[in-house]
């Protein structure tokens, strides 16, 4: 007589399969990093990318102003030159 | 009734993990555009609570820091449900504390493959949204699609 039950998978057979899936899915993203719009380190995604005293803004590093950075008594020339874009703090590479 | 025996308390098992993780990293910068990178280096440690009385749930707490760039301090606590002894999944909260703060929720799944009885390697894809903090630039949530790997051992 022929058995109608459905065939049954082994925790074995499950975790190869799971195993397998998770190699599928590194692979996926090796592909993803190496082909599509994968940015280098010149871009900031966080304010913790900048050195210290300096925030990300639309991507580039800029220098934290006086008032921002919390100093009292700052001078006025030290506002005039805050906030601008500082070339040389460019995130750290990846 | 009065002579029955006291039931025994509840007991905890305890398993103590230790592992290293990158992947990919995402968000937006400022500018609108959503983009990708290689996530930073971390290492990780942790511990899991089972009851044994309900070993297929456990509570799981990470610290972890990134090590690459300007380095960080992090932790997770999760709630696992493990669907054999070896595989599981997971979700919880997940956040850097310094030195700026980002938080969110993070899901993921364990595979453990095991050395002897109380030893072995896990490996840990994971996905993380994190829409809060200070470490943020722009109002968009940074995404980590993360893989983790370690020694777990039962202590």
């Amino acid at each position: 007589m022929k058995s109608t039950r459905a065939p049954r998978f082994s925790q074995q057979t499950l975790v190869r399969a799971l195993f397998a899936l998770l190699a599928l899915c590194v692979l996926g993203l090796t592909q993803l990093l190496g082909s599509t719009g994968c940015s280098s380190g010149a871009i900031c995604y966080r304010n913790t990318d900048c050195p210290y005293a300096s925030d990300c803004k639309q991507g580039t590093c800029v220098r934290r102003t006086s008032s921002e950075a919390g100093f009292a008594g700052s001078s006025s020339d030290d506002d005039a030159t805050a906030g601008e874009l500082d070339a040389s703090q460019t995130p750290d590479a990846n | 009734m009065f002579l029955a025996m006291p039931a025994h308390a509840e007991g905890y098992l305890l398993d103590g993990n230790f592992g290293i993780g990158s992947g990919l990293e995402g968000g937006d910068t400022g500018t609108g555009q959503f983009g990708w990178r290689r996530a930073r280096l971390r290492i990780t440690t942790g511990m899991d609570f089972r009851s044994d009385e309900s070993q297929a749930e456990s509570w799981g707490f990470r610290a972890f820091a990134e090590i690459e760039k300007r380095a960080t301090l992090g932790g997770e606590a999760r709630y696992e449900r493990w669907l054999s002894h070896n595989v599981g999944a997971y979700g919880g909260v997940i956040g850097v504390v310094t030195p700026e703060s980002l938080f969110g929720l993070t899901t993921g799944m364990d595979l453990v493959i095991p050395f002897g009885k109380r030893a072995g390697l896990f490996i840990e894809p994971s996905f993380s949204v994190l829409p809060v903090g200070s470490d943020l630039p722009s109002s968009g949530p940074l995404l980590w699609l993360l893989l983790s790997a370690g020694l777990k051992l039962g202590l």
